[in-house]
C-alpha cells in the first residue's frame, strides 16, 4: 500500500481534490439512475381523478375567493350576488381595482355598516363586565370597590 | 399459480374493491347528509326545483284591502343542480400485485373511494361561500353574537330543524375558534361552566357537539386562505346533492406501458343551492 506520508502536502491536496470530484460525479451519476428508476416504480398504486368539468373559482371585488363551483353554479353565483348589488369577476382583482372599488359609496356604505356591526358584537362579549360592575357599584355607593370586586372575582 | 392476475380474478375481486370504496364513502362524508339528497335516476342532466311564492299578511288594515298578499319570491333563480361525471382509477400493477402480502384490492378500493367522496365533500364545501347570506368577514374573529346573526337568519328563512354548523377544526380548536367563546375567562363571549354546561363538555371531552342551536362538525374539505375559511350554519334545505347514478366499478386489464389491472370508480352527482335564506356563510380566521 502506498506511503502517503511521502507526499508533499501540494501533491496531498490534489488526490483528494481528485478524489473529491471523482465522488460528485459519482454520486450524480447515481441520482440520474434513480431519478430514472422512479418513473417506473413497481411499488407505486397511481391514483388519477377525472372529471367532465372543471370546477371554477370566483372573485369578489375585494378578492375574495369563491368556489370552487361547477360552471353552472358559477353562472348562479353570479346573478346572486348581482341581485344585491356585487359583481363577481372570473380573474382576481389586482391591487389598483381593489382600492378603486374601496373609493366607492357602495363600499364606504358597506364598510362602515360591517365596522359598526363588529363594534355592536364584541361590546356583546362579556369581556370587561367585572370592571363595568366595579365602576356602577363604586357610582351607587360612593365608595371605590374596585379591589373588593377583583378579589370576589378570583374566588 | 396463485398469484396470476387474469381478467376472472380481478372480477372475483371486485366485491372486495366495492365493500372497502363503500365504507370510505360512508366514514368520510360530513356534509352530504346533512344536505338534501335527491335521487336523480331517471333521464335529464338538469335537476331544477321550482319555488312557489309565498304570501304574506297584509300589511295595509284598511278593510277593503284583501287579507293577504301575495309576497315575492326569496330567490332570484329556480334552483338547478347539473349532474357531472367523476371518476378515480387506480393502476393496480401485476408486479406489485405479486409482491404484497396483503390484499391490493382492498386497498384500491379504499383510495378509489377515498377520491371521490373527497371531492363530493369538496363540491358541497365550495358552496358555502357563495351563499350571499355571510356573518364575518377576511379578517374576522368569531363572537358569539355572529351565531346568533346566524340563527336568527336561518329562522327568518323558515329553515327547518335541526341546524348544523360545519367549519374548519381551525375554526373550532384554534386560537380564534369558537372553542375561546367558553373559556373559563371574561375575555370572551359566552362564559358556561359548571356542572352539565357545554363549558364542562369541553372541559372533558375537548369538543361539544352542539352549540347555541346548532349541531357543529368540523371537515377538513373548506378551504383555508391566509388563516381564514367559509363554513357554514344552515339547514337542510339550503343545498341540494343530486345524485344520478351510485358510485360504480368498472376494471380493464392494461399490458400496454404498464402491465396492471386498471379499475376506475365513477359517479355521477351534481349539487346547487336550494333555498338560499336558509344557508349563512361563517367566514373567521382560524388563528392569528
Amino acid at each position: 500500500m502506498e506511503d502517503l506520508s511521502k507526499l508533499s502536502k501540494q501533491e496531498l491536496i490534489d488526490r483528494l481534490n481528485n478524489q473529491s470530484v471523482n465522488q460528485v460525479s459519482a454520486e450524480s451519476e447515481f441520482d440520474k439512475v434513480q431519478k430514472l428508476a422512479n418513473k417506473n416504480d413497481p411499488n407505486a398504486i397511481p391514483l388519477t381523478y377525472t372529471s367532465d368539468h372543471k370546477n371554477i373559482y370566483l372573485y369578489t371585488a375585494l378578492n375574495k375567493r369563491i368556489g370552487p363551483l361547477h360552471p353552472e353554479n358559477a353562472k348562479q353565483s353570479m346573478l346572486r350576488f348581482k341581485h344585491y348589488g356585487h359583481q363577481l369577476y372570473v380573474k382576481p382583482r389586482t391591487e389598483a381595482e381593489i382600492e378603486e372599488y374601496k373609493k366607492t359609496d357602495f363600499y364606504k356604505k358597506e364598510a362602515a355598516k360591517e365596522e359598526q356591526t363588529r363594534k355592536n358584537r364584541k361590546s356583546m362579549t362579556r369581556a370587561g363586565q367585572m370592571e363595568e360592575f366595579a365602576k356602577i357599584i363604586s357610582k351607587e355607593t360612593g365608595v371605590a370597590v374596585v379591589n373588593q370586586i377583583s378579589s370576589l372575582a378570583v374566588k | 399459480m396463485a398469484l396470476e392476475t387474469t381478467p376472472t380474478t380481478m372480477t372475483e375481486a371486485i366485491p372486495t374493491i366495492v365493500e372497502a370504496m363503500l365504507l370510505e364513502l360512508d366514514d368520510q362524508s360530513i356534509i352530504r347528509p346533512l344536505v338534501r339528497n335527491v335521487d336523480f335516476s331517471g333521464p335529464g342532466v338538469l335537476h331544477h326545483t321550482p319555488f312557489v311564492t309565498r304570501l304574506a299578511a297584509e300589511t295595509d288594515d284598511n278593510l277593503s284591502n284583501q287579507a293577504l298578499d301575495s309576497g315575492g319570491s326569496d330567490y332570484t333563480s329556480p334552483s338547478a343542480a347539473t349532474v357531472g361525471a367523476h371518476g378515480a382509477t387506480v393502476l393496480l400493477k401485476t408486479l406489485a400485485r405479486m409482491g404484497t402480502v396483503g390484499d391490493l384490492a382492498a386497498a384500491a378500493g379504499q383510495l378509489i373511494g377515498q377520491c371521490l367522496v373527497v371531492q363530493q365533500e369538496k363540491d358541497l364545501a365550495g358552496l358555502f361561500s357563495s351563499f350571499t347570506p355571510i356573518q364575518g368577514g377576511a379578517n374576522n374573529d368569531i363572537v358569539a353574537a355572529d351565531l346568533y346573526a346566524a340563527y336568527k337568519k336561518i329562522r327568518q328563512g323558515w329553515g327547518s330543524f335541526p341546524y348544523n354548523l360545519v367549519i374548519t377544526p381551525g375554526q373550532f380548536w384554534g386560537t380564534k375558534g369558537i372553542i375561546t367563546l367558553l373559556q373559563l375567562d371574561a375575555t370572551n363571549g359566552i362564559q358556561s361552566h359548571g356542572v352539565g354546561t357545554v363549558g364542562e363538555d369541553i372541559a372533558r371531552n375537548g369538543w361539544t357537539g352542539r352549540i347555541l342551536g346548532f349541531d357543529v362538525y368540523t371537515t377538513t374539505n373548506i378551504t383555508t386562505t391566509s388563516n381564514n375559511a367559509s363554513g357554514l350554519a344552515f339547514s337542510k334545505e339550503a343545498i341540494k346533492f343530486v345524485n344520478k347514478r351510485d358510485v360504480q366499478i368498472e376494471t380493464d386489464r392494461i399490458i400496454v406501458g404498464e402491465v396492471g389491472d386498471q379499475i376506475t370508480g365513477t359517479g355521477y352527482w351534481g349539487e346547487a343551492i336550494l333555498r338560499g335564506s336558509q344557508g349563512v356563510e361563517m367566514q373567521f380566521n382560524e388563528d392569528t
